[in-house]
């Protein structure tokens, strides 16, 4: 039996990469259509389940139409069973909806159970503290188990130490948005599929579902990944850069292997010269048309010999050892004695 | 360093003058006013040259003020020792600054020398002249309230290109200050203000979105469960209307039912009419060959009775031998009973012919609902018509939409306007044919409505049409017969006058004129001949011909066939009696003919009867009528159902009605939450430069600081050693051994006095004098560690009492062992160092 699992789809969210009005639509669109093609390869592939572990919503903003749209989509695939449970993010207005589809299975507050062949899918919507005690699976089915929240082994939403010897051969998690596997036991192992479409640039990566293969021996899963685009933030180290074209030429080809069709932000680092002309919105300008959404932050800073202000006896050299003796933060110290530097040499503060 | 010598040419009061200066202290006694300030300032002006000034008073124009009173050379020469060498320096002054003459000696070798430029004073003593003045010169200016000033600073931390590097100093204050005001002004201004309120303002819009977007999903799913209402309603709606279809069908159904019982009963009313009839041959027959028979026996009789009775009577016989004594006669007589026949059987068939009063009924009842237009329309030429219509609506209102199209890109305004008036014929057009078929429709439904039959405007106009069809078929069906059965009776009608006629012919030839007049004229108004008196007259000339025939043979017997005669007359006398014996004719006068009108009545009914039972049989069989079915709809059951109907339909329009205003309001709320996501966005672009923003504040805030403490640090450096060298000189000027002193980067002195720290402006002018005095020894101690320079001195304790003036004389002695004092006063009290 093949079973598709996912989570933390978010449907409905707003994008946090900054995108205009229109694109902003056009990928909430996309994360639809996501958990659509989610559903029509798990058709394809014969799937008889598919799990969401949680956050299908973003919100209680979501709106009645996405929900509408979702339920249509789940009643499209009659033949595939959706087990869903809610996530931190939700309310259950979804659960609410009349006329849901009869192959949607929800899970209450408590332990639930439902059945497909050898194979039972149990979940809840709440944890709590000590829950796996009631829990109680048949040895000789291959059970599988889903939840949403953080889990660890040790003091955590969902504590893995007290799921081990539960006869769980699969916890289906939601909550975490990078695809990771822990081990439960010797049977089961607990896996967050991550988000299948990225939102914005703290979500960067290949980013999937989880393909579970039930047998009577075991259950195996594999990673697919399955995003219409990637984000991407690419650290580009401007250090030794004396003009703007090398600025640009070396972020061109930090950018050289990234497809058209995806989200970048450029973070550029080290440290330039003071006489280097670095001119921000001229590299976004040039690289903008080259991917579906870019930008670049800046963190590069200008370049100071702190050692040689170590003996210097003038204002700047007491200036910068005021600055280096004090508590701050080294990152602001960094950008005081640049805007300092800069300031005493009679220039626009640059830091 | 030290001073050597010097020469004023002309200098202020001075003229023509040369001091020596010797090592440790030189004290000048001189009256007032005769140029001991001078002096002091000229050394000052050979160092520092006279600062260009466009001030007016003397007090601040050293230029003005020392202008030789009597003219000459403006200036001097100064001879001074510095590590090991010595020098001249001589400067003539001008009153342009731009005039003056500075030239550098060698002073042991008598050449120029390149060794210091005009700037003499600043690249020896590294202080400018307001220094200078502020340390090595205690002249009778007031005092600063401060002793330091830039270059004293600089000096005392010991930094190199100090002009530049404070200029640089004040000028990063002044950009960091430029740039921090952009982010921060007085009075809530600045772009972190700005960006904070327009965030604030941002996040408040936004709450306020995601309200009404909360609001937006609670009226989706109101608008949700109303569809569903609006749905259910609608399949009620749905069923109510195809139960009121089924009722209709079974109202037309009983009608038809009810129309076939008609069509029984009036069978049963004939068949029952025919039993009366046919009691009548209850015991006799009803065939007409044996009537003819008996009738022909009974006139037989008559006749053989009267040949009997009028045996001898030629007369009788000779008349009907006159009219009936042709050859033809014979031949006529059976023509004429032919016709007689022909017409008989007419008639009976002309009686059977006709059309029920239900049928008549139902046509009317038809015509008068059939709207005026469908009449037009034979069959389907009617949905025909329809669908021609609506597709030409929509056809011309393609055209309409492409003709607007062209007018709208057509680049030249002639072909514009007159795509633009194609575009407003074919749209009128277009509307003509639609409300033409939205008219026929109309007509449609006002037609069923009036037949009773419930009309929804979603219903198809195809069972619209089926239906209309059907009501035309019936009516065409009724309306085929009776034009049938008119036309079949007209042509019995014809049948029966031309029989009439040729009757007339024949009874013409064999009776007189004035007996067939009025009979029948072509010419007249009358149309046909009178059918009662032609068979009248033809009953009578075939009975006036048998009676011929009869009385022929009669008037040739003799006496012996009397008596046969008599004897068939009795004998055909009981056969007549017999034969009517079993028919209730009773005493009628003419009992044949009685019985006649029965036997021709009979058949008529009889074929009435097969007629209409044929026509009920194929009625029946056309529409499946079982004997079970009913005739009649409970009016009960329809009134229901209407009341029903009508409730669900206001059920639907107030369900339509409400999930409008619903869709309205969320259709609303959508246009003002249109802006969410943007908004989101832009809040979060306004975040980001809001933190970016204040990061650079705080970044320029804390450099400024850090500035300014660097100045600080570097002033500080230098205090310590000064606040000792200060009180060193306290106690030995002063005698102040207790003093508890402080003193900052601006060189303010304070004194600590009833726990608190005083500044000298809390003191004594003495006091003060004595801070000053103390405070510049310190600041020649810190900033001259190498080479010492000289000191000049212009009365300083001039407002000292007596025992302090004596310490400040001692303590001058001392120090002028390891500094060339120049001590100048105007009073001896003040010269004892003794």
């Amino acid at each position: 039996m093949k079973i598709v699992h996912t989570a933390d789809l978010h449907l409905d969210s707003p994008m946090t990469a900054r995108l205009d009005p229109q694109k902003t639509k056009q990928r909430r669109e996309e994360l639809l259509m996501n958990f659509r093609g989610i559903s029509e390869r798990a058709h394809l592939s014969g799937a008889s389940a598919v799990i969401i572990a949680g956050d299908l919503f973003d919100s209680e903003l979501t709106s009645v139409r996405t929900m509408r749209k979702v339920s249509d989509m789940i009643r499209e695939f009659s033949d595939i069973a959706f087990f869903y449970v809610h996530g931190n993010h939700e309310s259950d207005s979804f659960s609410s909806l009349p006329d849901l589809p009869e192959n949607l299975y929800i899970f209450g507050d408590d332990w639930t159970t439902y059945r497909i062949g050898p194979v039972t899918f149990t979940g809840r919507n709440t944890l709590a503290p000590g829950m796996f005690s009631s829990l109680s699976l048949p040895e000789d089915c291959r059970n599988i188990v889903i939840l949403h929240g953080a889990a660890a082994r040790g003091d955590a939403e969902i504590d893995l130490r007290a799921a081990a010897g539960k006869n769980i051969d699969y916890l289906a998690l939601g909550h975490y948005h990078t695809y990771s596997a822990l081990e439960i036991d010797r049977r089961g192992t607990a896996v967050y599929p991550g988000t299948p479409e990225g939102r914005g640039f703290d979500e960067c990566g290949t980013k999937g579902y989880v393909l579970l293969n039930v047998s009577p021996e075991n259950i195996s899963f594999d990673f697919v990944p399955f995003a219409a685009r990637t984000l991407h933030t690419i650290p580009c180290d401007i250090s030794g850069c004396r003009t703007h074209s090398e600025i640009r030429d070396r972020l061109s080809a930090a950018l050289a292997d990234i497809p058209r069709s995806d989200l970048v932000r450029a973070e550029l680092t080290g440290t330039y010269f003071r006489e280097t002309h670095k001119n921000i919105r001229a590299l976004e300008d040039d690289m903008r048309g080259r991917f579906y959404c870019f930008e670049i932050k800046d963190s590069s800073r200008p370049y100071i010999d702190l050692e040689s202000y170590r003996s210097d006896l003038s204002l700047r050299g007491e200036f910068v050892r005021e600055v280096m003796g004090s508590d701050l933060p080294d990152e602001l110290k960094e950008k005081i004695i640049a805007c300092g530097i800069s300031a005493l040499a009679g220039e626009e503060t640059e830091f | 360093m030290k001073l050597i010598s010097c020469h004023i040419e002309a200098f202020g009061v001075l003229r023509g003058t040369d001091c020596i200066f010797s090592d440790g202290l030189n004290v000048l006694l001189k009256n007032n006013g005769e140029g001991k300030t001078t002096l002091a300032s000229f050394i000052k002006a050979m160092f520092y040259g006279l600062p260009k000034t466009r001030a007016q008073s003397l007090e601040e124009n050293e230029r003005k003020k020392y202008t030789p009173w009597d003219g000459g050379n403006f200036g001097g020469n100064l001879t001074f020792e510095i590590s090991g060498r010595r020098y001249r320096i001589e400067r003539f002054f001008s009153s342009k600054p731009g005039d003056e003459r500075f030239a550098l000696y060698d002073a042991d070798t008598g050449r120029p020398s390149s060794d210091y430029s005009e700037d003499i004073g600043e690249s020896i003593f590294g202080i400018d002249a307001e220094g200078f003045e502020r340390t090595c010169l205690l002249s009778e200016k007031p005092h600063p309230a401060s002793c330091t000033n830039s270059g004293i600073t600089a000096k005392m931390s010991g930094t190199n290109d100090v002009s530049e590097e404070l200029g640089s100093y004040e000028n990063a204050l002044k950009l960091i200050d430029k740039e921090r005001a952009v982010y921060e002004k007085r009075g809530k201004k600045g772009l972190v203000y700005e960006l904070e309120e327009n965030i604030s303002d941002l996040r408040i819009r936004i709450e306020d979105e995601r309200k009404l977007i909360a609001e937006e999903n609670a009226i989706e799913s109101e608008i949700a469960e109303k569809a569903i209402a609006v749905s259910a309603s609608c399949e009620r709606r749905k069923e109510l209307s195809e139960q009121m279809q089924k009722l209709f069908e079974k109202k037309k159904r009983a009608e038809i039912v009810k129309y076939h019982r008609a069509q029984l009963s009036d069978i049963a009313l004939e068949e029952s009419r025919f039993s009366e009839c046919d009691s009548f041959f209850r015991r006799g027959s009803c065939d007409k060959a044996e009537l003819d028979s008996a009738e022909g026996k009974y006139r037989k009789i008559k006749i053989l009775d009267d040949v009997i009775k009028n045996s001898a009577s030629h007369e009788r016989t000779e008349k009907l031998a006159a009219v009936y004594g042709v050859p033809e006669a014979g031949a006529d007589m059976e023509e004429l009973a032919g016709i007689k026949e022909a017409i008989y059987r007419s008639e009976i068939e002309d009686a059977g012919e006709g059309v029920s009063d239900e049928d008549i009924k139902r046509m009317h009842e038809l015509e008068t609902s059939l709207p005026g237009d469908i009449r037009k329309y034979p069959d389907d030429s009617f949905g025909r018509t329809f669908k021609k219509y609506r597709a030409s609506a929509v056809i011309f209102f393609i055209l309409t939409f492409i003709s607007a199209a062209a007018a709208l890109l057509s680049p030249m305004t002639g072909l514009r306007l007159a795509f633009a008036a194609a575009a407003l014929i074919l749209c009128a057009c277009g509307a003509f044919f639609t409300i033409s078929a939205i008219r026929m429709k109309k007509t449609f439904a006002d037609y069923l409505k009036r037949l009773g039959f419930p009309v929804n405007s979603s219903d198809d106009l195809g069972a619209l049409l089926e239906i209309m069809k059907k009501s035309q078929d019936e009516y065409i069906d009724i309306r085929g017969r009776i034009e049938r059965s008119e036309s079949k009776k007209l042509r019995l009608a014809k049948e029966i006058d031309d029989s009439i006629l040729a009757a007339l012919n024949i009874i013409n030839k064999y009776l007189p004129e004035e007996e067939t007049a009025g009979v029948y004229d072509p010419y007249s108004d009358a149309p046909a001949p009178d059918r009662a008196r032609v068979k009248s007259l033809a009953d009578r000339i075939i009975s006036e011909y048998t009676e011929y025939r009869l009385l022929s043979d009669a008037y040739r017997s003799t006496e012996e066939d009397i008596s046969v005669k008599k004897g068939e007359i009795s004998r055909l006398g009981k056969e007549v009696s017999e034969y009517l014996s079993h028919y209730p004719v009773g005493d009628a006068e003419d009992p044949f003919g009685a019985i006649r009108e029965k036997i021709q009545q009979r058949e008529i009914l009889i074929n009435l009867i097969i007629r209409k039972k044929e026509t009920a049989k194929k009625f029946a069989e056309d529409n499946c009528i079982s004997e079970d079915e009913p005739a009649s709809v409970s009016p009960e059951e329809e009134n229901a159902l209407r009341a029903e109907t009508d409730a669900e339909e206001r059920i639907y329009a107030r369900l339509l009605q409400e999930k409008t205003a619903l869709e309205k309001k969320r259709d609303a709320i959508a246009l003002s939450t249109a802006s969410y996501d943007s908004d989101c966005s832009e809040e979060e672009r306004l975040s980001a430069e809001y933190e970016k923003a204040k990061e650079r504040l705080t970044v320029l805030k804390e450099t400024y600081k850090y500035l300014c403490a660097a100045k600080d640090g570097m002033s500080s450096r230098y205090l310590k050693p000064l606040k000792s060298s200060f009180e060193k000189y306290m106690l030995m000027i002063g005698g102040d051994k207790d003093g508890k002193y402080t003193l900052d980067t601006s060189l303010t002195v304070r004194r600590e006095d009833a726990g608190e720290l005083r500044t000298s402006e809390n003191y004594s002018r003495g006091t003060k004098d004595l801070f000053d005095i103390a405070l510049r020894f310190a600041l020649i101690d810190a900033l001259y560690t190498k080479e010492m320079p000289f000191v000049i001195l212009d009365d300083p304790f001039i407002t000292f009492d007596a025992e302090r003036c004596r310490s400040g004389l001692q303590a001058l002695s001392k120090i002028s062992s390891r500094i060339q004092i120049l001590y100048l006063t105007c009073h001896e009290s003040r010269a004892n160092f003794g």
